[in-house]
């Protein structure tokens, strides 16, 4: 059964993908964000702009290879969101 | 009697200034209900112990809608928060004959049906997640059935301190899994 995800929970799922698909090279690809966020591209690509905007991502390219890494704020925004997650958990439920 | 009640507030009012606490820090439906939930059980024992120290049949009254309140905007919580499945039917529950012999007793036979409805749900998250704080909400939010239940089988003072005994245990049950929760530990298992 599909679960509704709400957008901070979807931006939360990116950046965590992000945290960690990330690879030898230090960052991760977007085939990999994709894959660990189960999202299209389409979406992606919007979520991947909007993070990086409020400073959350940071652009790397590396030769012909793009990817994502995660910034302190995004970092921190990602520690405090997992914290408030396993407070909805211990009630059995979803943020 | 008021000690027991005042540990009661005592433990409420520290669950509801932890969830409000989660629910100022993001922008979800799901921890404000919870916040605005466990507000609301603080606030009906606040009235215990109005109705102890006012001897006020309203206040107490109140504090019986008040819970009710509360533990339907925690079941609601979990109706939101959970993609509707075979157990809402659980609501049906609510259909069932409540005894109807004053607003008191009508208040705590909602609450009765409202705090299985929300500790089933949280017993089957445990299952489906095998996150072990939520089996501690489970047990807190079976633990304030029993003492529900108790409330209606109570006669003697003694029978009283009893009911308020168990509340307080399952209200301390409820704070433990938070606070295991918020300082970071994983729980899962």
């Amino acid at each position: 059964m599909s679960v509704y995800r709400s957008r901070v929970r979807l931006y939360a799922d990116v950046l965590r993908a992000v945290r960690d698909g990330a690879g030898d090279e230090g960052f991760a690809r977007i085939s990999a964000v994709m894959r660990k966020a189960n999202t299209s591209y389409a979406k992606l690509s919007g979520i991947l702009d909007e993070l990086a905007k409020s400073s959350m991502l940071e652009i790397v390219e590396s030769g012909d290879v793009k990817g994502y890494r995660l910034t302190e704020i995004g970092l921190k925004f990602l520690d405090e969101y997992e914290r408030l997650e396993r407070f909805a958990k211990a009630y059995g439920l979803r943020l | 009697m008021l000690a027991l009640v005042v540990l009661e507030f005592a433990l409420t009012a520290a669950l509801a200034a932890l969830s409000a606490r989660a629910a100022l820090g993001l922008e979800s439906r799901t921890l404000r209900l919870l916040a605005a939930s466990f507000g609301l059980l603080a606030l009906s024992s606040a009235l215990k112990i109005a109705w102890l120290i006012l001897s006020s049949e309203i206040a107490l009254a109140l504090s019986s809608a008040v819970m009710a309140v509360s533990f339907f905007v925690l079941a609601i919580s979990h109706v939101y928060s959970v993609s509707p499945r075979a157990s809402a039917s659980y609501m049906l529950l609510l259909m069932l004959p409540t005894p109807v012999l004053a607003a008191y007793t009508l208040a705590k036979g909602v609450s009765l049906y409202l705090v299985l409805y929300a500790a089933v749900e949280t017993t089957i998250f445990y299952t489906e997640n095998r996150y072990r704080a939520s089996l501690l909400t489970a047990a807190g939010l079976y633990v304030l059935f029993a003492s529900l239940v108790l409330g209606f089988t109570s006669l003697g003072i003694a029978d009283l301190l009893i009911v308020e005994a168990v509340q307080a245990a399952g209200y301390a049950l409820l704070l433990a899994s938070g606070v295991y929760s918020y300082r970071g530990a994983e729980g899962g298992g």
